[in-house]
């Protein structure tokens, strides 16, 4: 009898704990959309201030808060740090996808600036192959049979498929990039000693941080003479040339007019570059074309120091691609106070100059010397052949 | 007060005034405020707001009048299109629909007490590439060492003759050594006076005349107070000036910076200014602020500085010669030559239609034979063929020119004005209006101030300015030229006149004495100059008594020695001590120089003063040492001299003895 007036009761007590349970996952149900909302929100904010990192970086360029390009790559390196590690993304092909977002704004926004598009697009690179790496590891477990009868090309451009560590695989990656990065301008700077001899005559052109460590670090067991072109209207030469001299090499300031007559007495021309085209012709400050012209009539090798970074798969299509001819305002070359006549001429004031690459003796990065013939080389090994267009 | 010595860390506040307040771009700001006017295809507010931002600004305040919703909705939707400058700094947007003018702007902001410290002040139409914290720090400086100070403006050096400068104004600016400004003028004129008060009162005083204003102004808390106590100021100009001269009650001193010369900087007040800007954006001054760099590759940069949009269609023969922008999706026929012109996005230029020093807004229809010079064609507008637009015509929105017309030097709007004039009448959609704007109300008679004050702009052939300004420096040569009616002239003819008299007359010397000073007060002369001019006026009396016109040295000396021993006591009376000797050497000297006579006998008349102890040796020997060595003078006293210095050792060595 008690079971049986029990049995209802907890029948009702269960129906009741029904309801409860039915009302409570209600509850729970309407929280979750509640939350789902929230986070729908959140990713809607987040797709908006999805290039946010990259404006910031567009905008620290225009307020030139970089004094040189290892700044700017090691800024950029870890930028794309940050959005591995807390973007939204769950495939491959979603991160490859924000990356190429932020490119294309950039290079939109800062054509003539290669650097941090360089670096983007080589991490690209290390996406597709530390991807098809956990593919390939996963697929080996398959049978002998399955890989024989599959059809490479149907996987090739499919990075859809969600992995759970490829993103702490990219960052580890990515710990070994940022060294590379740098440990560049001091793995540049030890190879001084191979090129720089004794009672040598060097000649240089600018400001060129990674062009200043180098002599530096020949200047500690050799003794040689520098000779600085001021580069003119910028004189940035100036900087540079102080800078060596605190360092107690021998160092001689001529305008980038003298440069021809200077040499002839020069054994080396060693300068640095803004970028390098991928037919491994320079983009360098303005004034280094003359030197390399010059160096060429008295047949004196130029040395292009340059990390690899700068390296960039585009060609120098035309001078008035975007890309290449910024012209800064002509105050620095024909300030106002000239009168009238200012604002009937044209002044061109442009910031670098194509250096083609038969100008160029030898290449150095980090790896070591190379001649401008083998930049397609290093291009292939930095950058998927994909990625190029973009 | 001086929270901007804290370094970096306190945010850099800027206020705009968003509005112009004038009716010099009317008809075509009726519908379109001012700071959006477009230049180079871009607002004018982008300008500022770029060229704060890159100079380091923080915080903007920009206040909004005329049009203000218009403007919010601009600015709303720059910031959510990620604008550069919304990176780094916040617009804050003020509504003042009511003000009517620049310190009407400022007393609304100081009555909302938003701005606490240091704040940069410009104006919709400010456009520069300065780095504005290296100025507010000089800026911080000057008030420490000043508690009076409250500004800085900023001004350019930038040579005679600027277009850009080279507006209704031309700014004369006095500083002290430490950049005090003493002296302020802004207003085109041939004479410039400067109070004596400034010289005398100070070491050194620069004047500077070719220098333009940048537009900028920093300013300390203080700035926004004294626009409310003093309802009178009306613009920027007002408030220099009236701090100026008022600088004992007020108590507060403004001061200046010249911008360096890799920067640059420019306000646009009127259609003179705007041409000049165009050009110089165009030809890349803004930096970065250029129409190539701003839209993000919008524009492509081809050479003779010329910004061709990526999408326009250019037909057969077309010839863009120099400083051009075409905007987006226009479209230019064939035989079309374009100069000096900026064309809005979707325009359509006709076959054979000349473009000159003309600003196209979007829009626009333009169609065959068409020339356009000198003018603006505001959006919306049809230009039907065959139409000549020439010489400043300026269309308002929306404006439809029938075919054939010709236009000098009109203001077109596209409704009827209401004041049924039947000349006004060009088409069924063209009006031509009149605004009497404030400069013609205040110098109606100089045609030529109106003249420069339209998009007259012969930048190459500045004819109709220079024209002006040769006949006004033709004047005042002659001006100068005629001899000044000097109290100092009048009082050497006076004594001239009764000397002569007194001696024809035979009066007594006493007489003439009492003559001469009596006359001296009259004419309010100094002591100094009645001794000079009593001699001179002795030595020149001496040509009119002459026989002859020509003479020598010798018949001059002949004549003159009776007249100086007949007024030897007024001689006496006037050459009395050191000082005055001296003039009279100076008369001498003076006579001499410009008459050749005198010159040949001027050892005789030095002589006659040394021998009736007038004149002592010392004297002669100092004043002898003054003389120019080269000079005529010089030698024909030498024997003399040397006379007197042998006649010296004499009577020194006959004192030894």
């Amino acid at each position: 009898m008690l079971s049986r007036l029990m049995h209802p009761n907890l029948e009702k007590s269960d129906k009741l704990v029904d309801t409860k349970k039915k009302k409570i996952n209600k509850m729970i149900d309407k929280k979750a959309s509640v939350k789902d909302l929230k986070q729908s929100e959140d990713n809607n904010m987040a797709t908006k201030n999805r290039a946010d990192d990259i404006l910031d970086l567009i905008n620290d360029f225009r307020h030139n808060k970089f004094k040189s390009s290892h700044e700017v790559a090691i800024k950029t390196e870890i930028l794309m740090e940050k959005l591995i590690s807390q973007g939204q993304w769950t495939t491959a092909q979603e991160l490859m996808d924000l990356i190429r977002n932020r490119i294309r704004i950039f290079s939109n926004a800062l054509p003539e600036e290669t650097t941090p598009v360089n670096i983007m697009r080589h991490i690209l690179k290390v996406i597709r192959e530390e991807y098809l790496d956990f593919k390939s590891k996963v697929e080996e477990q398959q049978s002998l049979q399955y890989l024989v009868m599959a059809n490479p090309e149907d996987h090739a451009g499919d990075y859809t498929k969600p992995q759970e560590r490829l993103r702490s695989a990219l960052l580890n990656n990515l710990t070994e990039y940022k060294t590379e990065l740098e440990t560049s301008v001091d793995n540049i700077a030890s190879q001084a000693l191979e090129h720089i001899h004794s009672n040598e005559i060097i000649l240089t052109f600018g400001k060129s941080n990674t062009v200043e460590q180098f002599l530096k670090s020949a200047a500690k067991d050799r003794q040689f003479q520098v000779i600085v072109v001021e580069a003119a209207p910028n004189y940035k030469g100036h900087l540079m040339a102080s800078n060596l001299a605190k360092c107690n090499i021998q160092t001689t300031i001529i305008p980038d007019s003298a440069v021809f007559a200077m040499m002839s007495r020069v054994n080396k021309v060693i300068i640095g570059t803004h970028a390098v085209m991928a037919n491994g012709g320079l983009q360098a400050a303005c004034g280094a074309h003359t030197i390399a012209l010059a160096a060429k009539h008295y047949s004196v090798p130029v040395m292009v120091l340059v990390h690899l970074y700068k390296l960039s798969p585009l060609y120098l299509c035309s001078y008035e691609q975007n890309a290449f001819s910024v012209c800064q305002s002509p105050a620095s070359v024909l300030p106002q106070r000239n009168g009238p006549i200012v604002s009937q001429v044209h002044v061109y004031n442009p910031v670098f100059d194509y250096v083609p690459p038969e100008l160029v003796t030898i290449f150095v990065t980090h790896q070591g010397g190379n001649a401008s013939s083998y930049i397609y080389r290093l291009l292939s090994e930095l950058y998927h052949p994909d990625d190029q267009d973009l | 007060m001086f929270k901007g010595d804290s370094g970096g860390k306190e945010a850099i506040q800027a206020v705009i005034v968003g509005d112009h307040f004038g009716n010099e771009f009317r008809p075509v700001t009726d519908s379109l405020p001012f700071a959006l006017l477009p230049l180079a295809n871009i607002p004018l507010l982008e300008y500022t707001l770029e060229f704060l931002s890159l100079g380091g600004v923080d915080e903007t305040y920009l206040i909004c009048c005329n049009g203000g919703r218009i403007i919010e909705d601009y600015v709303e939707r720059r910031v959510k299109n990620c604008a550069p400058w919304s990176r780094s700094m916040k617009v804050v947007i003020i509504m003042s629909e009511t003000c009517r003018s620049f310190g009407d702007c400022l007393r609304d902001l100081d009555s909302r007490g938003l701005v606490r410290g240091n704040f940069i002040l410009v104006e919709a139409g400010t456009i520069g590439s300065i780095d504005l914290k290296n100025y507010l720090q000089k800026h911080v400086n000057n008030c420490k060492n000043d508690k009076n100070a409250v500004a800085t403006v900023l001004f350019e050096n930038c040579g005679a003759g600027n277009p850009s400068a080279l507006s209704k104004n031309e700014i004369t600016l006095g500083a002290s050594a430490k950049n005090r400004i003493l002296f302020y003028q802004n207003k085109r004129s041939s004479k410039i006076e400067i109070p004596l008060d400034i010289i005398s009162g100070n070491k050194t005083v620069d004047i500077f005349h070719n220098i333009k204003d940048v537009h900028v102004m920093i300013c300390t808390s203080s700035v926004l107070p004294l626009f409310s106590d003093n309802f009178d100021f009306q613009t920027r100009d007002d408030f220099i000036r009236g701090l100026l001269m008022n600088e004992e009650i007020m108590g507060s001193t403004i001061y200046t910076e010249f911008i360096k010369n890799n920067e640059f900087g420019v306000g646009i007040t009127d259609w003179r200014s705007y041409h000049a800007t165009s050009i110089d954006v165009m030809h890349r001054w803004a930096y970065p602020m250029t129409p190539d760099a701003a839209s993000a590759g919008l524009y492509r940069y081809i050479k003779n500085n010329i910004y061709r949009s990526q999408d326009v269609q250019i037909g057969k023969n077309v010839s863009l010669v120099e400083d051009v922008v075409i905007g987006p999706k226009s479209v230019v026929n064939s035989d079309t030559k374009i100069t000096k012109s900026v064309i809005g996005p979707n325009v359509y230029i006709g076959k054979n239609v000349k473009i000159a020093n003309s600003f196209i807004f979007n829009d626009v229809k333009i169609e065959d034979n068409v020339e356009i010079t000198h003018s603006v064609i505001g959006r919306n507008s049809i230009v039907h063929s065959k139409s000549r637009i020439t010489m400043g015509t300026i269309l308002g929105i929306g404006v439809i020119i029938p075919t054939g017309t010709k236009l000098e030097d009109a203001l077109v709007q596209s409704h009827d004005p209401l004041n049924k004039d039947p000349n006004a009448k060009i088409g069924p959609v063209a009006y031509k209006v009149r605004f009497d704007t404030d400069e013609t109300a205040e110098s109606g008679k100089e045609s030529y101030s109106k003249a420069t004050s339209r998009l007259h702009l012969h930048f190459p052939d500045e004819d109709e300015s220079s024209e002006g300004d040769s006949t006004e420096q033709s004047e005042d040569l002659s001006y100068r030229n005629s001899p000044l009616p000097d109290d100092t002239n009048m009082f050497l003819t006076e004594v001239m006149d009764s000397l002569s008299r007194g001696y024809e007359d035979k009066l007594q010397c006493d007489n003439l004495i009492l003559e001469i000073n009596s006359s001296r007060y009259a004419y309010n002369v100094s002591l100094k100059e009645v001794n000079l001019n009593v001699v001179k006026a002795i030595l020149e009396l001496a040509f009119q008594n002459l026989p002859c016109k020509q003479s020598t040295g010798l018949q001059y000396w002949s004549t003159l020695q009776p007249l100086l021993k007949y007024f030897k006591p007024i001689l006496n009376n006037y050459v009395r001590n050191r000082d005055a000797v001296e003039d009279a050497l100076q008369a001498v000297e003076d006579v001499a120089s410009s008459n050749s006579e005198i010159a040949d006998c001027v050892v005789k008349v030095l002589e006659w003063f040394y021998d009736n102890d007038l004149m002592a040796e010392e004297n002669i020997l100092k004043w002898n040492s003054g003389l120019d060595k080269k000079g005529k003078l010089y030698k024909k006293v030498q024997p003399f001299i040397s006379w007197l210095e042998e006649a010296e050792e004499d009577s020194d060595s006959d004192e030894e003895d």
